[in-house]
């Protein structure tokens, strides 16, 4: 009878042992083989260069995203009623799927604060007509490469007065941001 | 003390014992002591343990492989690289001679998706880039791919192997978790 309290404990290290180590032993004649499992988690990652050459690369916490800032749109309106538009790449390849956007800056104004007036009208988009176009889907695999389009148009109406003439250098300006965001 | 514990414990529980006992210290090889024959099989997914216990076989030959470390983690989480997993593998071969080979092969690590996934193929990440660092008892380094099976032949009738695993991943390699296996047989050699 004192062997079975033995037995017992023996039988309780055997259970809690097991997820530690596999062992397999036996007559040389025949293969013996063990697995081992391989687990391999990729994150998600994805490069995006916007203007020339410059690429960004960076992991994605899913609920986050990551942001970059580079290049520049300019336009020129020398009277009313001209319109302006630049456009730069922006390219996108992931290893997941991606959404990519851009938020336009709240208003443009000089380095002094001077805001432009109401007679500049301007959007930025990755469609060179339509403003609401702001974001996109890459997929997984698939680089993409679009235009980022910066439109502006001196209104010729009554009030194309109140678009104030920059000083030389001081143009009005505002600061656009690309997020690129894994979907999921 | 063997003699003495076999008769406290008999035989088929003294082996059991020892089955533990091989469990938990891996590379002593107690099995020698009890004139019989004895076998300890574990799948690593459901740790099924087997024992057989005729003592009335020999125990001429026998072989132990032991293999500790569990599953192989590797985290690839900063963009394309080789990352190295986070705990190395180790393999034991127990054996009173040299006439055994231990090979390494491996299962691809396949892409676990949910959902309609990333089209009809399974994706997954070639065995060429999988790398295993093995550093034997002697301190030397071999480094291979699992693209072909590894065979290692033994320097000492029982030896330990060290393995690093490694994974490359290209900016094309899905995020996911990607699962395969590593495989350690133990063969006799003529």
């Amino acid at each position: 009878m004192k062997r079975v309290p033995i037995f017992w404990i023996m039988m309780v290290l055997v259970l809690s042992v097991s997820g530690m180590a596999v062992a397999a032993s036996g007559d040389v004649n025949k293969p013996i083989s063990l697995t081992s499992e391989l687990l391999v988690s990729v994150g998600k990652w994805a490069e995006v260069s916007v203007g020339q050459d410059e690429t960004i690369g960076g992991s994605m916490p899913a609920s986050t995203g990551f942001v970059i800032e580079d290049d520049m749109l300019a336009v020129s309106l020398t009277r009313p009623g001209d319109v302006g538009l630049a456009f730069t790449k922006v390219k996108v390849k992931s290893n997941t799927d991606v959404s990519v956007s851009v938020t336009p800056p709240e208003y443009l104004a000089d380095e002094d604060g001077n805001r432009a007036g109401n007679a500049l009208k301007w959007f930025i988009s990755f469609d060179k007509k339509d403003r609401t176009a702001t974001s996109y889907i890459v997929r997984a695999k698939h680089p993409n490469t679009r235009h980022l389009y910066f439109y502006a148009k001196w209104d010729s109406g009554d009030n194309w007065w109140e678009l104030q003439a920059t000083e030389p250098n001081k143009p009005y300006k505002g600061t656009a941001v690309i997020v690129v965001q894994a979907k999921n | 003390m063997g003699v003495g514990a076999l008769r406290f414990l008999g035989p088929k529980r003294m082996a059991f014992v020892l089955c533990v006992a091989i469990c938990l210290l891996g590379r002593v090889p107690v099995y020698a002591n009890i004139g019989g024959y004895m076998q300890v099989a574990s799948a690593t997914t459901s740790h099924l343990w087997t024992m057989a216990t005729d003592l009335e076989e020999p125990v001429a030959d026998l072989v132990t492989l032991s293999v500790y470390g569990g599953t192989a983690r590797v985290l690839a989480l900063a963009g394309p690289g080789v990352y190295k997993a986070d705990a190395p593998i180790t393999a034991t071969v127990i054996a009173s001679h040299k006439h055994w080979v231990l090979t390494i092969s491996g299962e691809t690590p396949v892409l676990e998706v949910e959902g309609q996934g990333y089209g009809e193929e399974p994706l997954s990440i070639s065995l060429e880039d999988i790398s295993l660092e093995i550093t034997r008892m002697n301190g030397t380094i071999q480094i291979v791919d699992l693209a072909k099976t590894v065979r290692l032949m033994p320097q000492a009738a029982s030896e330990e192997f060290k393995i690093s695993v490694r994974a490359r991943t290209h900016w094309e390699t899905i995020a996911g978790d990607y699962r395969g296996s590593i495989v350690f047989t133990v063969s006799p050699t003529q």
